[in-house]
């Protein structure tokens, strides 16, 4: 059993989720195909301190949302742990505190179009953590806390009676941060809580999130693969790709000096309004299937920096970064190329 | 967004798509009307029966075969629709029989619907062994005709019930026969609509906070999916009345003393060659109509309820 740093709030420890994706029995049997596994997770690792802002970024497929499901306990992890505040998620003896531990811990979704049941009223979507963790008893006490929990997020006690489809997106999604905070959350993950969003109405949504951060110290896990919004709001990023963390550094030093060929190829891809003429490594290439992935450093075929090392031998996290360019120190003399 | 009011229900109702497209479309407007008419009056049989048709006491023999719109020779009561062998008014024995007819209808729909759509719940939201083993039993089911099933079922109950029971019992076993022969349906519905919504963000919500399977299929997935099987809920109604007129067509449905409207169709149909055609045509008139109404209600539905086709 694995234990946790001293300042960490949420530890994850070698997380790892393998999909069986093979064709039915049927077809397998017939075709002489054999069982297809696709390695959505491969060995995640990090801590998050508490009232802090953990972003995880990444290309599509990842792997992202896949960890932010484990980290909540609604994906069962293949292998590795989880554990808040002391507390392990992914080890099933301990059920009864592992379910006093739920209440802590809610999620915002991508699409507020989905997350929110159409059929029901606001105020009975937002008192459903109240009603299932028997928070409160009476109904009345249960409506003076949902009315106030709408005006926390910046809406009307009236919007109560209301159902999702009247309210327009980034107002959908303040609901749905209204009932993450309901049993008093105190870790939220966040799966890209702003991307199904206009851009004028993120900043309204991302703002609120860091104002009620600051508030009453939540714990975010910030999923995104937009970086100016990760930027806004983590004090700790992770790099991910193709189901591993390739680097994890503070956010500041990360946009400052990106380490790893991969998180510089991403910083480089974001466009440049300030026509810089700064040179940049254009993005090549695409992520490869996770089902056959490439060997050794899953990042060589796209990588500048690639040797024979990255080809035959994964390379593991040093000092935040796994990369064998950075840990042979080959990367500096990539810049000095540019530069010259 | 604080300022704008809240509408009441009678507003809501008066904007909703529901009532705006019901209001634009004429033949949905008359198809209502007759549905509604023709279940009041087959409720209200007794109020507006002219003749306690199935008491043999209110009965004149010398009423017999009477023509529609001409006075009994015994009574000398006005038959608007005739009178058959015993002196019956076919008015009056439509209403009673509507009632029968009805009344089998409604409970055989909900019989399937409640069985269908937990079969369907579960089949869907659970997936794996229990969905293979539900959808293959309703794919086997409807690779046979619905009324083959029924007539299988009902002769399964005759032979079970002993035979001094089958009278009053009759009712009970076509309600169960046609609403076993008719969940498969409702039950592929829902499966599908469920597979849709179980994988959608306000479910996995509602299992974050630890609520139970069944919870989430009865309060969040049930609601989301009642739409297309209130569609086929209604044209099952049209179907179920005109399955059950064919059972009691064959005589293996509702008994002569608490006859159908397919029972008065099986007897109209032995009078018709010497001439007594009213004894036929106003009870296969009436099931004729009901249908068309009922379906043409199921088709407006339909339109109403699918966005695409608005």
């Amino acid at each position: 059993m694995t234990t946790q740093p001293p300042d960490a709030f949420v530890t994850v420890r070698d997380l790892r989720k393998v999909f069986d994706v093979s064709k039915p029995w049927l077809e397998r049997t017939i075709e002489r195909a054999p069982k297809q596994f696709l390695k959505a997770v491969d060995g995640v690792t990090f801590d998050i301190r508490k009232g802090e802002t953990f972003a995880l970024v990444g290309e599509s497929g990842s792997g992202k949302s896949t960890v932010a499901r484990m980290v909540v306990g609604l994906l069962p992890a293949t292998d590795g742990t989880v554990m808040v505040d002391g507390i392990s998620m992914t080890e099933t003896a301990n059920s009864a505190a592992r379910e006093k531990l739920r209440r802590r811990i809610q999620m915002i979704f991508q699409d507020p179009y989905a997350s929110l049941n159409p059929r029901w009223r606001v105020q009975d979507i937002i008192a459903e953590p109240i009603r299932a963790f028997n928070l409160l008893s009476s109904q009345k006490d249960i409506a003076d806390r949902v009315g106030e929990l709408l005006t926390l997020v910046g809406l009307s006690p009236l919007d109560g009676v209301k159902f999702p489809h009247q309210f327009s997106g980034g107002q959908r999604q303040r609901v749905a941060i209204a009932r993450a905070l309901a049993s008093n959350a105190e870790f939220i993950v966040c799966d890209e809580p702003t991307s199904a969003l206009d851009v004028s109405v993120q900043a309204q949504i991302l703002n609120l999130m860091r104002d009620l951060q600051d508030r009453m110290g939540l714990t975010y896990l910030f999923i995104s693969h937009n970086l100016a919004v990760v930027r806004h709001m983590a004090s700790t990023i992770g790099v991910m790709y193709l189901g591993r963390l390739a680097e994890v550094s503070p956010a500041k030093e990360m946009f400052r000096n990106p380490r790893h060929p991969y998180t510089r190829m991403l910083l480089d891809a974001v466009p440049d309004l300030g026509m810089s003429g700064r040179a940049r490594i254009p993005v090549q290439g695409e992520i490869p299937s996770p089902i056959n992935p490439p060997s050794g450093c899953t990042f060589h075929p796209r990588c500048p920096l690639v040797m024979d090392r990255c080809r035959a031998e994964a390379p593991l996290a040093i000092d935040g970064v796994a990369c064998h360019a950075v840990q042979e120190g080959r990367q500096s003399a990539m810049a000095a190329r540019k530069s010259a | 967004m604080t300022d704008v009011p809240i509408p009441t229900l009678r507003q809501r109702l008066n904007d909703s798509d529901l009532w705006l497209s019901f209001k634009a479309s004429p033949v949905t407007i008359v198809a209502a009307f007759t549905t509604l008419l023709i279940f009041v009056l087959a409720f209200f049989a007794p109020v507006f029966a002219p003749q306690d048709a199935f008491n043999p006491a209110a009965l004149n023999l010398m009423d017999g075969f009477t023509h529609p719109m001409e006075r009994g020779a015994g009574s000398n009561m006005l038959f608007l629709l005739g009178s058959d062998a015993q002196g019956r008014d076919m008015l009056s024995a439509l209403f009673y029989g509507t009632r029968v007819s009805l009344i089998v209808g409604l409970c055989s729909v909900g019989f399937s619907m409640l069985l269908g759509i937990s079969l369907g719940l579960l089949a869907g939201y659970l997936g794996g062994r229990v969905e293979q083993l539900i959808m293959r039993v309703a794919d086997i089911q409807l690779s046979f005709p619905g009324i083959l099933i029924a007539l299988l079922i009902f002769g399964i109950a005759r032979g079970i019930i002993p035979p001094n029971k089958h009278e009053t019992t009759a009712l009970f076993v076509i309600i169960l026969a046609i609403g076993l022969s008719h969940w498969a349906q409702y039950a592929r519905t829902v499966r599908a609509s469920a597979l849709v919504e179980r994988n959608k963000d306000y479910v996995q919500a509602a299992r974050l906070i630890g609520i139970r399977g069944l919870a989430i299929m009865a309060r969040h997935i049930l609601p989301n999916v009642m739409g297309p099987v209130l569609v086929i809920a209604t044209i099952n109604l049209a179907l179920a009345v005109i399955e059950e007129a064919t059972l009691s067509f064959f005589g293996v449905g509702m008994p002569v003393t608490q006859p159908s409207l397919g029972t008065l169709i099986r007897f109209g149909q032995q009078y018709l060659i010497s001439g007594e055609w009213w004894i036929l045509l106003f009870p296969a008139l009436t099931i004729v109509i009901l249908g068309l109404a009922i379906n043409l209600l199921g088709d407006w539905l339909r339109d109403a309820l699918n966005p695409k086709l608005r």
